[in-house]
């Protein structure tokens, strides 16, 4: 410490390992120390994210942040800049996050103007990628004014979202979801459909409980469905001849409601209205659809490991 | 005026199917075949 | 020929349906193959009646198991030919 007993005026430079982990250069004149952190490894903040959001893992990236902190009154003022950052919120991972901000800390707690998370693409079962997430810390409570992303060959867009855990309605609204590819998630050989839908998912959590009420899908123009060669269908079909009808539909209208439970059991109802073309046969198709998402993702994931892992191993084994 | 006559589709059947996916089911078979083929197995 | 010598000296290997295939076809590989085959399929049938499911259901899952489970310098059957894992 380089003290200056004329002048009175302390002047010291500190090199910091906050919780063994976080490096931090501080130059401190009087009262203010400029605090900075260049290129740290976000591994290191773990120990902080684990106070207020013990499900998060940081796993890779890099963070600058450096600002100034005035030690009456304890208040901070900086910015960081975090750079292809790769997180994990429970099994969900995501990678090619990137985010800069203008962050203050007062006694009302930290505050950050409206900022914008950028993530390449989560993977969470599904891919949803391009992701653009606009946030504020209000009194360091976490607030999404919009998000945005690509899924399933549509896009979504969800309006403001708290993320304390607290009661709240917001709105998912949906565009353009191929109906093939949300078919394809289902894993059955031998179903082919082609065209989208648009839509809007009223979300409501409760006590930290998600679900969709009145959700409403609607095909964006006409489609069709064929299927041949899925044993579960054929099985069916030969009990119930007309069910052969749907073997080549083309549709004009479908829609579908949308429920979601909170232990996330999904609910599709569809109708479609659409005609057999070879047999010039009109058919008013209802179709209920119920099964558990959460169980469904997580069966993706760990087949895409699985999977992953039986090719890695190929790939070694001498298939190059 | 003339009649057109138009080759009207059948008479529009309802189709109803219910399809309940029942991931228990598919861990239990998981299961199953783990012990089917499993290192002491004669199958495998 | 003894199932697990076969697979160690690369006689057979498993399918992508769920059953055992020849990857040298001699009298005796054949006949160990028809036999470890058909008590595959009667357990296959007995798990689809029980969980209602067909037996190609079955039969897939257990390919994707069998793939899986093979060790490492065993035969599978990759894209129509046999590869070792």
């Amino acid at each position: 410490i380089a003290g200056d007993l004329q002048d009175k005026s302390l002047v010291s430079e500190h090199d910091l390992i906050v919780d063994e982990a976080i490096h931090m250069n501080i130059h401190q004149q009087q009262q203010t120390l400029t605090v900075s952190s260049e290129q740290q490894a976000i591994s290191n903040f773990q120990s902080v994210v684990n106070r207020f959001m013990p499900e998060l893992t940081l796993q890779e990236g890099m963070l600058n942040l450096n600002g100034l902190f005035e030690l009456q009154g304890s208040t901070f003022d900086g910015k960081f800049a975090l750079a292809n950052g790769a997180l994990k919120y429970n099994e969900y991972t995501a990678k090619g996050a990137v985010t800069t901000g203008h962050i203050q800390f007062n006694s009302a707690g930290l505050q950050l103007d409206k900022s914008t998370l950028h993530i390449e693409s989560v993977n969470a079962g599904v891919p949803i990628e391009n992701i653009e997430i606009e946030y504020v810390l209000h009194n360091s409570k976490a607030n999404i004014n919009h998000a945005r992303g690509d899924i399933l060959g549509g896009t979504f867009n969800v309006s403001e979202l708290w993320l304390d855990k607290r009661n709240q309605h917001t709105q998912v609204t949906v565009n353009d979801i191929s109906l093939a590819k949300v078919v394809a998630l289902q894993q059955q050989s031998g179903i082919n459909v082609t065209g989208s839908v648009s839509g809007i998912l009223p979300m409501s959590v409760n006590n930290n409980e998600v679900h969709i009420d009145d959700g409403l899908l609607k095909s964006e123009g006409p489609g069709t469905l064929k299927i041949d060669g899925n044993p579960a269908f054929d099985s069916i079909a030969e009990q119930q001849s007309e069910l052969n009808y749907l073997r080549d539909l083309q549709f004009e209208q479908l829609s579908s409601n949308v429920t979601l439970n909170s232990d996330g059991l999904l609910l599709l109802d569809f109708a479609i209205l659409g005609k057999n073309p070879n047999q010039q046969q009109a058919v008013n198709f209802n179709y209920h659809h119920e099964e558990n998402v959460l169980t469904l993702l997580r069966s993706l994931r760990l087949t895409d490991s699985v999977q992953n892992q039986i090719e890695h191993k190929i790939k070694q084994g001498g298939v190059q | 005026c003339t009649h057109k006559v138009q080759v009207e589709t059948k008479e529009p059947i309802t189709i109803n199917i219910n399809v309940k996916i029942d991931h228990e089911i598919r861990v239990k078979v998981d299961k199953e075949l783990d012990d089917i083929f499993s290192d002491d197995s004669e199958l495998f | 020929v003894e199932l697990d010598d076969a697979k160690d000296q690369g006689l057979v290997g498993e399918q992508t349906d769920g059953y055992l295939g020849a990857v040298v076809s001699q009298p005796d590989v054949i006949a160990l193959i028809k036999e470890v085959n058909n008590k595959r399929k009667a357990k296959y049938s007995q798990l689809a009646s029980k969980n209602n499911l067909t037996l190609e259901q079955v039969e897939k899952l257990a390919a994707k198991k069998a793939y899986e489970k093979t060790a490492s310098g065993h035969y599978v059957l990759v894209n129509g030919n046999w590869v070792k894992k």
